[in-house]
């Protein structure tokens, strides 16, 4: 066992870590509703957009106040949600640019696709099956590039060790957040007309009363759009094949197997900005780690001495 | 069609950074709350909100602002419950109150929007700059 002198530098990015959503919700939202009600406005002081006896005349078309209301409310959040939807699909199976880099060390942890009941509610937010690596020693710069955060075992110094999160394509995550998409557009059309319906049901009798029958309309149709995503998800997910992270020999890759994985390296917001392979492109099996567990790097740096990655060049004076 | 919101997301998510998720927080419900009145005042031709109507108006607009973000970091973000609920509620009552207070008095009604805006923008950056001051850290909602 030959632990090293350098500490790890487990933990937190220099940088704040904003929960990956939170930038998603705010750009749907912001654009949406932005558009939208600038657009109200601007044909209310043009006058293509005009009141009188409770009924609104939008460029001609005219309709009761009350479910003009409900249906631009509802419409407003329907299309957010749909718009929201599509960025999850995007962020889950556009590879985007990032670094070609090779790690190696032993497998301590995978993590299949819908893993959690969430992920089964809210199909278009699954993620790829990813595999957690205990690097050697030799990749903690891999890994700590640019100043990410650090994931790291439990061990006490100078065990303690760094991980390295390998995502490994899945067909079902991309399958769903497509069929997410579809049955969330479906869900939108039932949505707003259900808001539409629900407001003009309450009505504006009241300024409260027409306040809330606006925010109940924007929930309605928001909920539609996700039942729709739920159900064009399921049928996506059930529909594809669910691919498990493998070698290029073509076993599966388990816990406590020595690897070599290339990929491409990013920074990622969903895992706190630590530097992960997104996606893993090839493993190279090793062999089984005969290291105690839970593994630590000082003995994965003797047991793999000889690993997949390209070797650096020594120049000799 | 997704593009270019994504190249939208990844700019704001850039710039908003400094933020926090409580900034972040209260600009969504800044934004929610003045698209509401937008509407509102669109399809009312005209609010006039006497201080009767206030407190209850105040009270509908915070409670959905609260069950949207309650929603978010518990569905989407995967926060715990319990460690949500009380900074959610104080963020969209200040932003929700406030946003409509701004709006009401300076019969602002047709740009509620980006009064929303703003006003989460601020009252968001300052609980989450109130809240590292109590706790030294930056994670957590506040």
């Amino acid at each position: 066992m030959a632990c090293i002198d350098r500490r790890p530098r487990c933990g937190v990015a220099t940088t704040p870590v904003i929960p990956e959503p939170l930038s998603k919700f705010i750009a749907a939202i912001g654009s949406i509703w932005g558009i939208i009600t600038a657009l109200l406005a601007i044909g209310k002081a043009l006058g293509a957009v005009s009141v009188a006896g409770g009924v609104i005349s939008i460029g001609g078309v005219t309709i009761g106040t009350a479910a003009a209301g409900g249906a631009l409310a509802g419409a407003a959040a329907a299309v957010a949600m749909i718009v929201i939807i599509g960025l999850y699909a995007l962020d889950r199976c556009v590879e985007g640019r990032g670094l070609a880099e090779c790690i190696a060390g032993v497998v301590t942890g995978v993590v299949d696709s819908f893993d959690s009941a969430l992920d089964e509610l809210l199909p278009f937010t699954a993620m790829h099956d990813r595999v957690d690596v205990v690097v050697k020693s030799r990749y903690w710069d891999v890994v700590e590039d640019g100043q990410a955060f650090v994931f790291c075992t439990d061990h006490e110094p100078p065990k303690r060790s760094e991980i390295m999160r390998c995502y490994f394509f899945d067909r079902r995550v991309c399958d769903a957040a497509t069929g997410a998409q579809i049955g969330g557009a479906v869900g939108a059309v039932a949505g707003v007309i259900a808001a539409a319906a629900i407001a003009a049901a309450i009505g504006c009798a009241t300024i409260i009363l027409c306040i809330f029958a606006l925010i109940l309309a924007a929930l309605v149709a928001a909920a539609a759009v996700l039942a729709g995503a739920l159900v064009g998800g399921q049928i996506g997910k059930a529909t594809s094949t669910n691919d498990a992270p493998t070698s290029s020999g073509g076993g599966t890759i388990a816990v406590g197997q020595l690897v070599t994985v290339h990929g491409n390296m990013q920074r990622r917001e969903h895992d706190s900005a630590a530097n992960v392979m997104w996606w893993s492109h090839s493993a190279q099996f090793h062999g089984d780690s005969m290291s105690p567990q839970p593994f630590s790097y000082c003995d994965i740096d003797d047991e793999l001495t000889m690993d997949g990655c390209p070797a650096p060049v020594v120049e000799l004076r | 069609m997704a593009r270019p919101f994504a190249a939208l997301a990844r700019w704001l998510a850039a710039t908003l950074r400094p933020l926090g998720p409580c900034g972040q927080s209260g600009v969504i419900v800044g934004m929610l709350v003045g698209g509401l009145l937008v509407i509102h005042d669109v399809i009312e031709d005209g609010i006039e909100l006497g201080p009767g109507d206030f407190i209850a108006y105040w009270i509908a607009l915070g409670a959905f602002g609260w069950l949207v973000l309650i929603a978010i970091f518990t569905l989407f973000v995967r926060w715990p419950l319990g460690s949500i609920v009380v900074p959610t509620f104080v963020n969209a009552a200040l932003v929700s109150g406030l946003t409509l207070a701004v709006v009401a008095a300076g019969h602002l009604y047709p740009v509620g929007f980006f009064v929303g805006l703003l006003v989460g923008l601020l009252v968001g950056a300052l609980l989450c700059a109130i809240g590292r001051w109590l706790k030294g850290s930056d994670h957590g909602l506040y």
